[in-house]
């Protein structure tokens, strides 16, 4: 009887160890991943113009490389930095969200930037998550 | 010069009723209960358009762009291996019933109600909601609304035979008794800036 409440005890504990690491475990980041494509701003925004269903076929959840011109820079509402770099479209761009927000303000309209994110789609612009700033 | 002034001011009142405005970062927030942990997920990336001249109100958001609070679910989602690629987005397009009424000089919130569809993956859904709208300095409205979406009964059996498909045999589950709710909470909220293009 005793084995057996250590057994049902035992599944509990690691159940619950199981829930623990589960939950807390951090989302999603793209640091360390590899990159698949490396492209200009213009040309993955081309290439959504030219064909939406091709192009997420190509790069739908797939690790982006672009370098390109901040055109504007936002803030979403739940506080990060979205830097949307210029396709000269005038009405689209390539957004990009970063995945945590730089300690100072590292990032002026016109610099020269290389964002690495996943992509998203394109809704008015092509849309990058999660991107961290590798060159700038 | 009163002639002046009164054109003028019908000019300014025709631009404040008459115009577009847009965000390229509005926010949806989902919510699904279940018997074991609420699934909630937010997309911070949703592009929002809101006329004032004849009402129309729409957003779209893609399904990429939606991250989940569970990190564990956050990464398998944002993982190759799920495609969402046949319906990337998420979309409402509507009508305000009574756009009319609505008055921004004063700044204080008002509520209008909106008609409109959801199209959310392969479903089309009749939505009618209210809404509050705030108007900032600027020429700004803030735009807040909730709502619910209940899967309808063939969803459901959808998903059932979803579960029976990619699920070993053994494993006797459906969505009544994993006691997932059918009853989707929707939350959106934009903060729409003038048109100017």
């Amino acid at each position: 009887m005793k084995k057996f409440i250590r057994f049902i005890l035992g599944v509990i504990t690691v159940l619950i160890i199981a829930y623990l690491i589960i939950v807390s475990l951090p989302k999603a980041k793209i640091d360390s991943a590899d990159v698949d494509f490396v492209l200009s701003a213009i040309e993955l925004y081309e290439h959504y113009q030219d064909d939406e269903t091709n192009a997420n076929d190509t790069y739908l959840g797939k690790v982006i490389e672009v370098q390109g011109t901040i055109q504007l820079i936002e803030t979403d509402q739940s506080g990060a930095t979205v830097l949307v770099l210029n396709v000269n479209d005038g009405f689209g761009g390539v957004m990009c969200t970063l995945a945590e927000n730089p300690k100072e303000e590292l990032y002026e309209v016109n610099q020269q930037v290389t964002v690495k994110g996943l992509c998203a789609g394109k809704l008015m612009d092509v849309v990058l998550n999660k991107c961290v700033v590798v060159y700038a | 010069m009163r002639f002046s002034l009164l054109f003028l001011l019908l000019f300014l009142a025709g631009m404040t009723n008459g115009q577009e405005y847009y965000t390229r970062t509005a926010h949806v927030h989902v919510k699904s209960d279940n018997k074991i942990k609420s699934i909630e997920a937010d997309n911070y990336q949703v592009v929002a358009f809101l006329s004032t001249e004849d009402g129309t109100i729409r957003f779209e958001g893609l399904l990429r762009s939606f991250e989940f609070r569970l990190g564990a679910l956050d990464r398998v989602y944002n993982s190759r291996n799920v495609d969402v690629s046949d319906y990337p987005s998420i979309r409402f397009e509507g009508k305000a019933i009574d756009i009319q009424s609505l008055d921004l000089t004063n700044g204080k919130t008002q509520k209008l109600k909106v008609k409109g569809i959801l199209y959310i993956w392969d479903e089309q859904r009749v939505t009618e909601t209210e809404v509050s709208l705030v108007s900032r300095p600027g020429n700004k409205i803030d735009v807040v609304s909730s709502f619910v979406m209940r899967i309808e009964e063939q969803s459901v059996d959808k998903l059932n035979q979803l579960m029976r498909e990619k699920l070993p045999k053994s494993i006797n589950v459906n969505v009544s008794n994993l006691g997932v709710s059918r009853d989707i909470e929707i939350d959106v909220d934009m903060k729409l800036s003038p048109k100017n293009w």
